[in-house]
C-alpha cells in the first residue's frame, strides 16, 4: 500500500491552499485601538481612505466595530485623511 | 465555601429583597474597588493653530490645563504630540500641533464647559474629547512607561532583517536564471 509519503503530487497540494485567517486582536490580545496611532490605522483602510471589510482583516465582529470608531476618530482629527488616492 | 457564598448571594437576591439584582448594583457592592474607580478618565485632543508662536502655542495649552484645574479635575498627563502634517487640509492650514491632554473627573458636566470654549477660541483647529475605558487608561499608562512601542519595534526589526534578506533572494534569483538559457537552444534544436 502507498503510504502519504510514497504519492508523488504533480503540483504542490499547499499552493491552493489558503492560510486561515484570524483575528490579530484576538491573537494577540490587544484590547485598545488608539485613534492617534496613524499607522496602526492603516493596516485596516484601502488606498482611498476606505475601511477594509472584515473578510479580508480576519477581524473579529467586536474589534471591526473597535476599529472602525478609531478611523472615524482619527479621520476627525486629521490623523487620517476621509478621502484619499494613493494613500499606501 | 464556595457553594455556601453562592446561596449567600442567592438568598440576598431572592428573598431579602424580592428582586434580582440589577448586574451594576451588584458590580457595586461586590467590587472593592469600585469607589476607587468612579472617577471617569478622559482625554481631549485638540489642534492648535501653527501660525501662532511657540509661547502663544504653550499658553493655549495651559489655559485648559488651568481650566479643568478650576473644574476640580486632576490632570492625569499632557502629551504634547507636536507639529503634525494634516490629513486634509483645515482652514487652509496644511499642519497642526497637537496637544493631548488626560485627565479624570467625577462626572461629565466639565466637558460642555471644556468644548464650549474649545469651539469659541480661534487658536483651536480641531478637538476631540472622549471617554477612556479600563482598556485605554492602561494603554496610556503603559505608553507613557514605554512598554508600548511593539508596533514600532516589529518594523525596526523589519528593516534590517528586509536588507539581510535581500541580498541572498538576488542571488537565489541569479542562481537558476541562466539555465532556460541554456536548455533553450537545446529544445529548438531538438524540434529542428
Amino acid at each position: 500500500m502507498a503510504s502519504r509519503d510514497d504519492i508523488k503530487f504533480l503540483s504542490n497540494p499547499t499552493i491552493g491552499q489558503q492560510r486561515k485567517k484570524y483575528c490579530r486582536f484576538k491573537k494577540f490580545g490587544i484590547k485598545y485601538i488608539d485613534y492617534k496611532d496613524s499607522e496602526f490605522l492603516l493596516q485596516f483602510i484601502n488606498e482611498q481612505g476606505k475601511l477594509l471589510p472584515r473578510r479580508i482583516t480576519g477581524n473579529s465582529l467586536k474589534y471591526q466595530k473597535l476599529v472602525a470608531v478609531a478611523v472615524k476618530r482619527s479621520r476627525h482629527l486629521a490623523i487620517l485623511p476621509y478621502v484619499a488616492d494613493l494613500l499606501k | 465555601m464556595y457553594q455556601t457564598q453562592k446561596k449567600g448571594i442567592y438568598f440576598f437576591e431572592n428573598q431579602s429583597i424580592g428582586l434580582p439584582l440589577q448586574p451594576e448594583i451588584k458590580n457595586l457592592l461586590f467590587n472593592p474597588n469600585y469607589f476607587n474607580k468612579n472617577m471617569n478618565h478622559y482625554e481631549v485632543t485638540f489642534i492648535i493653530d501653527p501660525v501662532l508662536s511657540g509661547d502663544e502655542i504653550k499658553s493655549t495649552a495651559n489655559t485648559y490645563e488651568a481650566l479643568l484645574k478650576d473644574q476640580g479635575c486632576s490632570i492625569v498627563h499632557v502629551h504634547e504630540i507636536g507639529l503634525k502634517q494634516l490629513a486634509y487640509p483645515i482652514n487652509k492650514k496644511s499642519s497642526g500641533i497637537y496637544y493631548c491632554i488626560e485627565f479624570t473627573s467625577i462626572d461629565g458636566t466639565i466637558i460642555g464647559k471644556l468644548e464650549l470654549s474649545l469651539r469659541r477660541d480661534e487658536r483651536i483647529m480641531r478637538f476631540l474629547t472622549v471617554r477612556l475605558d479600563k482598556y485605554g487608561i492602561k494603554y496610556n499608562e503603559d505608553r507613557r512607561t514605554g512598554k508600548i512601542s511593539a508596533y514600532r519595534k516589529k518594523e525596526a526589526k523589519k528593516k534590517p532583517s528586509d536588507a539581510q534578506s535581500a541580498p541572498v533572494a538576488r542571488q537565489e534569483v541569479k542562481a537558476p536564471a541562466p539555465a532556460p538559457v541554456v536548455a533553450a537552444p537545446v529544445v529548438v534544436n531538438e524540434e529542428e
